[in-house]
């Protein structure tokens, strides 16, 4: 998808560089991602793609460069931005319903107890139906399989209705079968609501069929483009700055080489 | 002594209104203790807080005092210790022994009533004035208010602290303010239980109602239940007994409902 000049990007950044712990992460990175894209944040570990998804969310501030979300500077709080995080506290999840978890999504923020009403429970009702999981609305959570679970977390970052979807590593603990499920899911939703989704994982290849753009980041620089246009040997090679081949069988690409 | 004639007493009623304060609020307490993997701190709390009371003790001052000041700095000072749970537990043993020192040293110090130190240690709640009674009182109150309003971002934070952090609330902000609630419940229940017992009725009750139940809602309401009956049962019996303290009988209920309860429920919470 190419960004049209009538629409605004979804993520913006020009000439922008992180340090983290006074090591750089990223050197003038430019980053354009238009509304509506389906988006792969790739890359080797400590690249920095954790760490991107914290700027973008506003909980990190870059070391220079402008930096755009939504056409605004990113802040924490942001309703037009769904988050889905890597880290659980499984100990407290388990303990929870499924319904529960999507409602922290809509009013876990908020302060007060807050007592159910029909209005809160017609919403998470209509957000389970997105993800099909109204059929375990009422199950505790680690009675859920790993597919299951992420559609709930999914359902989380949807209940406010975000404009940007923002996904740290939601296929990281599934097997194939149920990463395809949670994939179609994702893309389903990135085009039935026209919303862009930045999805952060370590296999390119189940996403390669849905996916619009790749963000590769590896040592300290990044490429973005059309899958075929970034995961090549030529790209890659010139990312790294050692020798990488990018092989290709079955419809499938991995890269081969320097510490990937 | 005729068993209910006892409730007529002032000294009792005093106790019992105290120490069921005291209980509502641990069992609260330590539901998000126990979620937010904190127990040790809430082990090390009390034993911050003799340093204090037995400080407080040298100087003259109401060992109380002491109490709120030694545990509510720790709590700040545990807020800066980092999400990392091994190092976390290594800084706040580090602290607790510091103090165990620190107040070992008041101890030996003093030269008055060992009664006082003893006191501390193992809980007054049968001597527990009026006055007391009120400050617990409404300092439970204040707290249970504050949980209240804590409640829903407590609870995300705890279990998705990325997510929450994102979502706009004040993790480490939250954190410290839940770690002074901490400190000012652990305060309380030193007059009922003494130092070393306050786990018994800050990690015992929500340990025990995790046996059976699940929800966060239908644990804290088991787990307050829990501990009265603890405290009451407590109270009553020293009392009747005339010997023996409260907090032996609330240690030793609180040890055997959960050696219990573990044993029958299987203890679904705690396989994996």
């Amino acid at each position: 998808m190419i960004p049209s000049d009538r629409s605004e990007p979804s993520i913006q950044l020009t000439h922008v560089s992180i340090r983290l712990g006074g090591r750089s992460i990223q050197e003038d990175m430019n980053v354009s991602l238009a509304p509506g894209t389906f988006a792969a944040l790739l890359g080797p570990n400590g690249a920095g793609k954790s760490t991107l998804l914290k700027l973008l969310l506003g909980l990190l501030k870059p070391s220079s460069g402008e930096f755009r979300v939504l056409g605004r500077l990113p802040r924490t709080g942001n309703r037009d931005v769904g988050y889905l995080p890597q880290f659980l506290n499984m100990d407290s999840m388990n303990a929870l319903r499924a319904r529960d978890v999507v409602g922290f999504g809509l009013d876990g923020h908020r302060w007060g107890f807050g007592f159910p009403n029909r209005t809160r429970e017609q919403k998470l009702d209509q957000i389970l139906d997105e993800v099909d999981a109204r059929s375990f609305s009422r199950a505790s959570f680690d009675q859920l399989s790993g597919g299951e679970r992420q559609r709930l977390l999914l359902a989380q970052a949807l209940v406010s209705d975000p404009k940007l979807l923002l996904l740290d590593e939601p296929l990281a603990s599934l097997d194939i079968a149920h990463a395809q499920e949670v994939i179609g899911l994702i893309a389903r939703i990135c085009r039935t609501r026209g919303i862009t989704v930045l999805l952060v994982t370590h296999d390119v290849n189940p996403l390669l069929p849905h996916i619009d753009q790749v963000l590769y980041l590896a040592n300290g620089r990044s490429a973005l483009g059309r899958p075929d246009e970034v995961i090549t040997t030529e790209v890659l090679t010139q990312l790294y700055g050692s020798r990488v081949e990018v092989v290709s069988a079955l419809n499938r690409r991995f890269v081969v080489g320097a510490e990937v | 002594m005729e068993f209910w004639h006892l409730l007529s007493y002032p000294f009792l009623q005093n106790a019992l209104w105290a120490a069921s304060a005291v209980a509502v609020c641990s069992a609260v307490v330590g539901y998000f203790l126990l979620g937010r993997g904190l127990t040790f701190a809430g082990h090390a709390f009390p034993n911050i807080g003799f340093a204090g009371a037995s400080g407080a003790v040298l100087v003259g001052a109401p060992p109380v005092f002491g109490l709120f000041a030694f545990t509510m700095a720790a709590a700040v000072a545990f807020s800066f210790l980092g999400r990392e749970a091994r190092d976390r537990d290594l800084g706040v043993g580090v602290v607790m022994t510091f103090c165990l020192g620190l107040g070992l040293f008041f101890m030996t110090q003093y030269a008055g009533y060992a009664g006082r130190v003893y006191g501390i240690l193992f809980g007054t709640i049968l001597g527990i004035s009026p006055l007391e009674v009120a400050v617990t009182l409404g300092t439970s109150v204040g707290t249970l208010a504050c949980l209240g309003f804590l409640f829903r971002p407590l609870l995300f934070s705890t279990a998705a602290p990325e997510a929450a952090e994102a979502r706009g609330v004040p993790v480490r902000l939250l954190s410290t303010v839940f770690l002074l609630l901490v400190a000012v419940t652990v305060s309380l229940a030193v007059q009922v239980t003494g130092s070393l017992l306050v786990f018994t009725l800050l990690v015992g009750p929500t340990a025990t109602a995790r046996c059976w139940l699940r929800r966060p809602w239908a644990v804290m309401v088991l787990a307050v239940g829990l501990g009265e009956a603890y405290v009451v049962a407590g109270i009553l019996l020293a009392a009747w007994t005339g010997t023996i303290p409260v907090s032996f009988f609330v240690a030793a209920l609180a040890f055997l409902v959960f050696v219990t309860s573990r044993w029958l429920a299987g203890g679904h919470r705690w396989k994996r």
